[in-house]
This record gives C-alpha cells, structure tokens and sequence, in this order.
C-alpha cells in the first residue's frame, strides 16, 4: 500500500503536466514555449498573453489552417488532425514561429 | 417639382458613401497614394531612430494597409479595415520623439513623390488627430 500510495499522488500530476503541454502563450512576439509535441487528434489553445494582436496559421501538404485575428486576452483553439511536423507562423509578425511534432 | 425631387433622389443613392474630395485627387488618387505609401515606408526602415520598430513586423502587410488607409484618411473610394491606431501601436510604447521621426520620414517622403507644399499640410492635418493614439509614453 505504501507503495501504491506515491503512485496515486502521480496521476493528478502528470494530468495536470499533460494538460500544460496543450496551451501556448503568445507573449513578447513570441510563441512559449517553442516547440511541442502532441498526438494526432489533439489541440493545442493558443492564449494571446501579449500587447500585440496575433493570429495563427499553418500552411502544409495535407495540414492547413489560418486563424483570425485576436486580441490580448483571447484565446484559439486549434486542432492538428495530421500527424507531422508543423510550422506555426503569424502573418502580423513573421519572425514568431512554433513547431509542432504531431504523432 | 416632382421630377426635380426625383432626380436629386436619385443623384443621392447614385454617389458613395465614402464621397471622394479633392484632397485624394490633390495626391495622385490611388497611384499616388500607393507610391507614397511605398516611399514613406522606405523611409521608416531606413531610418535609425525608428526602423527597429518594425523589425517583428510584416512589412508587406504594412504597405497594404497603409495605403488602405491614407486612401481613406484622403477621401477616396477605399474603407480602412484594419484594427485601430490604439490597438495596433499599444505594444510598441511609442514616444512623441518616435512619432515626430515618422511625421519627417512622411513629409520626405511626400517631397520625393512631389506632393506640393499645400497639399502636404492638408494631408498631415487629417493624421495629427492620431498622435495621441499613437504615442503611448
């Protein structure tokens, strides 16, 4: 029981872990963190935390989409329905790039 | 009496909404306001005291939508449909120094597409009320 007991405590925590792996923060121009890596299916939230206006986009063989635009404070929710490897961009600010590994 | 009635009601749905003045005419109309756009973003970027404020940016989409909106800003047949000066400019903490190097990088701009003396203060007195939009310390 001792044993199982440390292994219980771990389940909330690695939801909570797999959870975090799913939004990303667009702060300072910048997508955080960087790179991700996701199961085929699943979606990534997008939370504009920065000063700026921003949007998504994804311009793929086989994988594409091309958000509107938010402003700071809002959210969007993509899902990756392809597996791959996936360039996130921002028209507004194109130096802002996120890879997504989808499996 | 009915006729005449008539005619201006007609005349009235026939003009657009976005009556185009003399000043857009005055500029060049869209040719000229495209290349002066073009100009005056050359300037930003080559210009030390501000072209690192469009170093994140899109500089293409820029162009476009400026020259939407010094169309519209002149009184010509064009609708501004990007977001609004506060919203676009609130992260770059512009100050007035930087607002002042844009307003000169403009008028060299306008010097260069030979926008006559006149015409330039017209156009730059329908901007003025955005400063306070712009600069935001």
């Amino acid at each position: 029981m001792k044993k199982l007991l440390p292994l219980f405590l771990l389940v909330p925590a690695a939801a909570f872990a797999a959870d975090e792996a799913h939004t990303v923060v667009q702060k300072g121009r910048a997508f955080r963190p960087a790179e991700v890596n996701i199961n085929r299916g699943e979606s990534l939230t997008f939370t504009n935390d920065d000063e700026f206006i921003h949007q998504i986009y994804v311009q793929a063989p086989g994988f594409a989409f091309d958000s509107d635009e938010r402003n700071p404070g809002q959210d969007i929710t993509e899902t990756f329905t392809a597996p791959g490897t996936f360039e996130v961009r921002c028209h507004i600010h194109p130096k802002m790039k996120l890879v997504v590994h989808v499996k | 009496m009915k006729a005449l009635a008539a005619t201006f009601f007609l005349l009235a749905l026939a003009t657009p909404l976005w009556a185009q003045d003399a000043l857009f005419d005055d500029m060049g109309g869209q040719p000229g306001i495209n290349k002066l756009v073009d100009a005056s973003v050359d300037n930003y970027l080559a210009d030390p005291r501000i072209k690192d404020v469009f170093s994140e940016s899109n500089i293409d989409r820029i162009r476009a939508e400026l020259k939407d909106q010094f169309c519209a800003v002149a009184g010509g047949p064009c609708r501004y449909t990007g977001h609004s000066m506060e919203a676009t400019h609130k992260g770059l903490h512009l100050t007035n120094a930087n607002f002042n190097a844009l307003v000169e990088d403009l008028q060299t701009a306008m010097d260069s597409c030979n926008i006559p003396f006149a015409t330039q203060n017209r156009f730059l007195a329908r901007l003025a009320p955005m400063q306070h939009q712009v600069v935001t310390r």
